[in-house]
């Protein structure tokens, strides 16, 4: 806790509102901060601006008319969203996927968690007012969009999974393309990380602000990067491995400090795993059919299937239920931004109204994925 | 696969130990369940169901620390279904609670999980079930005013009249703000 907590001081509390409408916020966020002085006493979330009742409209779709929805929670990294969504629905129905369709998806979903990673970064640095970030992040995404662009026909919502696989194989070039793509990446990183994380007044801003407890976290049911930067290694693709991550080799990235400059360190460690697992898939990728053919009348049998996948913002589950029609009965987004954004009153009590913006950065929440 | 070919279900679960120790320890509490491929499935009731969970967190045997998920279901009846994963364990529990279609309500969760808050006023606001105990229960996504319970079975999933947008009259104080130091302005 800050040393600078006025609690019981005596000053008058002053109720601030932060957002819907605010450049720090990422997104349709209000944040109802009552402050004594400059002192955050407590901090009430206010969420559902963005509800679009995704789940209910799930209920009114066929199992392969969802699939655009989905990219729409998290909307930045939709990749992993399409791809618990997918892994449910082929868990429920019994559904093999091809060796070479899990190897397509788990190498774009790596590549959508860097771009996701890296427009993290670039907000992150504009909230901070290291405006330089902003655009060096944006400009290291551009080769990777261009090569989802290549694949998948789409720069950010790509709708590419199907159940059963991959509606289609990777494109000629796309091994070649995809190398150079990534050959420059870690040197980038390498820049950024002088430019930025080097940098003074970065360290103060978030070297012990916003100190996350691990218990807490997980008690919270916080997951991915701001689980991590508190310590606890909790990595799905670890702990309940899916598609073909068993076959790859990666750390999981944690750090100990558990303040906000932990999560960020997390996140760059990603990065540099994600070009990792990317490489190897490349190296591993066997030839072969990249869909199973499902009947055109798709009817899964009654029932219910929940799968979860490592998105980047942490722990992505979806839980179905189907009566044995066409239709699902219920479609569950389980949205790791909704668990971690329930941190904020708990992290920011005793910190400065400036801290709250780093705080809220380095939980990097996409409000698409917190109220569906 | 052709088309017209039945999907395999899948085969039954085993009979596990751990089931029945359960069923034996929190006769109200546990009212079934199998076992199958990592996962710990209960038929939960509300009876005891705070002592059931006290236990699963803590026990080091179960040790199911995270809360992946607190959701409801209207399959064959209102349920609430929890998803609790462990994370030394690297196993899940799958617990299923049957709560009345007229009146839902349930045990709330929060004090062992506090992640639950949030997922019960979710559930709060889209199913309508109350959660006995729960520390801030109101609506989360749809503004304070709503009538509806959207993801009941009972609101149609297409309607024919949009409801009004539930939007503030003039004058009305936002419910979370706190109230003026010295009284109504």
């Amino acid at each position: 806790m800050s040393d600078l907590m006025t609690a019981g001081s005596g000053l008058q509390q002053t109720v601030v509102n932060m957002g819907p409408q605010h450049p720090s916020t990422h997104g349709v966020l209000r944040l109802i901060v009552t402050l004594e002085g400059e002192v955050i006493a407590d901090v009430k979330p206010d969420i559902g601006y963005l509800h679009r009742s995704v789940e209910k409209i799930g209920e009114n779709r066929l199992y392969q008319q969802f699939i655009p929805y989905t990219d729409r929670c998290d909307y930045v990294g939709g990749s992993g969203n399409t791809q618990a969504y997918v892994l449910a629905v082929e868990k429920l129905a019994g559904i093999e996927v091809p060796e070479r369709a899990q190897f397509i998806r788990v190498m774009l979903a790596e590549l959508n968690r860097l771009t996701s990673h890296l427009v993290w970064l670039s907000a992150f640095g504009v909230d901070m007012g290291a405006t330089t970030v902003f655009l060096y992040g944006m400009r290291e995404r551009e080769p990777i969009m261009d090569l989802m662009e290549m694949v998948t026909g789409a720069r950010l919502t790509y709708s590419w999974f199907r159940i059963g696989g991959c509606p289609l194989d990777l494109p000629a070039g796309f091994d070649a393309r995809c190398r150079e793509a990534l050959r420059h990446l870690p040197g980038r990183l390498d820049e950024m990380d002088v430019l930025f994380t080097g940098n003074p007044v970065l360290q103060v801003r978030c070297q012990q602000v916003g100190i996350l407890p691990p218990e807490l976290g997980v008690a919270l049911g916080a997951s991915g990067p701001t689980l991590r930067g508190s310590g606890v290694p909790y990595d799905v693709r670890r702990a309940i491995p899916y598609e073909i991550y068993p076959k790859l080799d990666f750390a999981v990235a944690a750090q100990p400090t558990c303040d906000v400059m932990g999560r960020y360190l997390v996140r760059i460690e990603e990065m540099r795993q994600s070009i990792r697992i990317v490489e190897q898939c490349l190296d591993l990728i066997p030839p072969g059919p990249v869909m199973t053919k499902l009947p055109r009348a798709f009817k899964p049998p009654a029932g219910e299937a929940f799968a979860q996948v490592e998105s980047p913002r942490g722990h992505f589950g979806v839980y179905l239920a189907s009566d044995g029609s066409n239709r699902p009965r219920r479609v569950r987004l389980r949205a790791p931004s909704f668990a971690n954004l329930q941190a904020v009153p708990y992290i920011s009590k005793g910190w400065k109204l400036a801290d709250l913006v780093a705080i809220v950065g380095s939980l990097d929440i996409v409000l698409g994925e917190v109220d569906r | 696969m052709s088309e017209g070919e039945q999907l395999q279900s899948p085969p039954p679960p085993e009979l596990s130990p751990t089931v029945e120790e359960l069923e034996s320890r929190f006769p109200q509490a546990v009212t079934g369940g199998w076992e199958q491929d990592g996962v710990l499935r209960l038929e939960v009731a509300a009876q005891g169901l705070l002592d059931l969970c006290r236990e699963l967190r803590d026990a080091p045997e179960y040790a199911f620390d995270f809360l992946a998920d607190l959701t409801a279901c209207e399959l064959d009846g209102l349920k609430i279904v929890y998803l609790l994963f462990s994370i030394p364990h690297s196993r899940f529990a799958w617990l299923h609670l049957a709560v009345d279609g007229e009146r839902p309500a349930a045990p709330t969760l929060s004090e062992i999980w506090p992640g639950a808050n949030w997922f019960e006023r979710e559930v709060y606001d889209l199913f309508g079930v109350r959660f006995e105990g729960h520390p801030d229960l109101r609506r989360i996504m749809l503004p304070d005013q709503w009538e509806s319970h959207p993801l009941r079975r009972s609101v149609p999933l297409e309607p024919l009249v949009y409801p009004p947008a539930g939007g503030m009259e003039v004058g009305q104080r936002d419910s979370l703000l706190p109230s003026e130091p010295g009284g109504e302005p």
